[in-house]
């Protein structure tokens, strides 16, 4: 049920590989064509359109500026391979039905292209819940005159509308409330982190209360000619085994009650 | 009859044959086992954050992790316990630490590393969880103005009482990772995987041609926390796939792709 958007941001343009063979062969082993679609949201409704077919074995990267006469300006375009045809308008959410692994998931490349240079990682984007939250530490700000720092936040939910939330950043070591930004359901919303004074031994705290979304930290040189972009885990990633989602909760109660607007 | 075939087909690949092993000792901590890469062209950092101290609020004694360095055979070349700073961040500059024991002409330019902390908050054996490094590492290369980051993400390696022992699953079959990514022609690509099973471990990475070009096939022996490169420079007219073969349950490779002075680092 995920999708691959294709993250075009900042006037560096965006690209996404989707792939049609499995990530293991011992989950699945999945061996027949794929319906690929682009999912957009206009005018309060799903829309989806067929792009073609991806051959099994095969793989194919889509650029941004292909789906600029249909996507409107500051939506995603949200990619998908699926089994089932999808509906053409939806007031929910398609879901794609896609061959199911989960070591690793069916990732396609999400990428960013520069004159120069790309960077990628390889991911998906789920469907997240309406009610959600984000508590992310983020070591990944970089120094120095040309550089310049982002957190996209990115979500994706079954309503075809922008409902607005709060993302408040914070330092970790005092706690205190550096700013805040509105941020949208269905949106890459983009944050610039240099505005917020940290130093090079901060640990930055982004964090929305109810909202959930995918952290993104991106940075790059002004001329783009460096680009890096990683994601941050999950507070559930600090431990293995037993029960995570439990020690998911014990860190955000903690953190959400400690971090004072 | 078509579910019992079902299941069969599945125990081969899941019976007795987990991602991770399970510590039985609730005090051990875990680490995922992490490239390092130290030369006159490449740099290694790692994100250090006091994990423990995100669990509780409470003023606690300073925190320290031990950080265990191994050469691309796995064999232990350094270890050095780090104070950890409360809610601070620490980057840690891990060639400069390995140039200390003069890794390059010693040990090479490649090989793996291990971050356990040291304190683990009340709550995590409550939930019969272990605390988990799976933490950030960046790399530089030649004069790039920035780092290119990455996240751990597997359970690799486990310290208890100081001993340590690798905690990844090794299975009875050959199992292959497909990489789901074009590796695209005008670049360099150091496809970096590590061995995090107890046995040394036979793999094969083999680069499929998608659009010309021979097939390339590379058979490595990876000693148990060990680390081996696969690389292949793609013909600006071609592109690959790439495809691991090996006994390990996750042979998921760090890739590096090198574009003349230009680079990016990700995990498959």
């Amino acid at each position: 049920m995920s999708f691959f958007p294709i993250l075009d941001v900042l006037n560096v343009s965006g690209y996404t590989t989707l792939a049609n063979f499995p990530p293991n062969n011992w989950q699945n082993n999945y061996s027949e064509p794929l319906f690929i679609y682009l999912t957009y949201l206009k005018d309060a409704t799903w829309h989806s359109e067929k792009l073609g077919i991806l051959k099994n074995g095969e793989l194919r990267t889509f650029y941004s500026n292909e789906f600029k006469s249909l996507v409107v300006d500051g939506e995603i375009p949200l990619l998908s391979l699926s089994m089932n045809p999808l509906p053409i308008e939806s007031k929910s959410l398609p879901r794609p039905k896609i061959p199911v692994t989960d070591a690793p998931l069916w990732r396609g490349t999400l990428g960013l292209k520069s004159k120069t240079t790309t960077t990628s990682y390889q991911g998906e984007l789920p469907i997240f819940p309406s009610q959600g939250s984000l508590l992310s530490f983020a070591p990944f700000l970089q120094f120095g005159q040309t550089i310049e720092n982002f957190v996209l936040l990115v979500n994706i939910t079954n309503d075809p509308a922008h409902n607005a939330s709060e993302v408040e950043i914070y330092n970790a070591n005092n706690k205190i409330l550096l700013g805040s930004r509105e941020i949208f359901s269905n949106k890459i919303n983009i944050i610039q982190l240099d505005d917020f004074g940290f130093n090079e031994n901060d640990l930055p705290v982004v964090s929305c209360r109810n909202m959930s979304v995918l952290p993104l930290y991106f940075s790059k040189t002004k001329d783009e000619s460096s680009m890096s972009i990683e994601h941050t885990h999950a507070p559930m990633s600090m431990v293995t085994h037993g029960d995570r989602f439990g020690a998911q909760k014990h860190i955000k109660d903690l953190w959400f009650s400690d971090l004072k607007k | 009859m078509k579910k019992i075939v079902q299941r069969i087909y599945k125990a081969r690949w899941t019976y007795r044959q987990s991602l991770t092993k399970k510590p039985k000792n609730m005090s051990t901590k875990i680490s995922d086992l992490f490239v390092w890469r130290s030369s006159s062209k490449w740099e290694t950092f790692f994100e250090l954050v006091d994990i423990a101290s995100l669990f509780e609020n409470k003023t606690m004694p300073r925190n320290y992790v031990d950080i265990v360095f191994f050469n691309s055979n796995g064999e232990t070349i350094l270890q050095r316990k780090i104070e950890l700073i409360k809610n601070r961040r620490q980057v840690i500059n891990i060639s400069n630490l390995l140039s200390k024991v003069g890794h390059i002409e010693k040990y090479g330019e490649v090989g793996t590393f291990a971050i356990f902390h040291s304190n683990i908050p009340k709550i995590i054996p409550k939930l019969s969880s272990f605390i988990a490094e799976r933490g950030y590492v960046s790399y530089k290369y030649k004069d790039n103005l920035l780092c290119s980051y990455v996240h751990g993400n597997l359970d690799a390696i486990s310290m208890c009482e100081n001993n340590i022992n690798t905690v990844g699953g090794r299975g009875f079959l050959t199992r292959k990772y497909n990489l789901q990514y074009e590796l695209k022609g005008g670049s360099v690509y150091e496809l970096g995987i590590v061995n995090s099973s107890n046995k040394n471990m036979l793999v094969e990475c083999e680069f499929t041609p998608i659009n010309g070009g021979p097939i390339v096939t590379k058979l490595e022996s990876i000693n148990s926390k060990g680390v081996k490169v696969f690389s292949i420079g793609v013909d600006p007219k071609h592109s690959y796939r790439a495809i691991m073969s090996s006994k390990l349950i996750m042979t998921r490779p760090l890739v590096f792709r090198i574009n003349e002075d230009y680079f990016d680092v990700f995990h498959g």
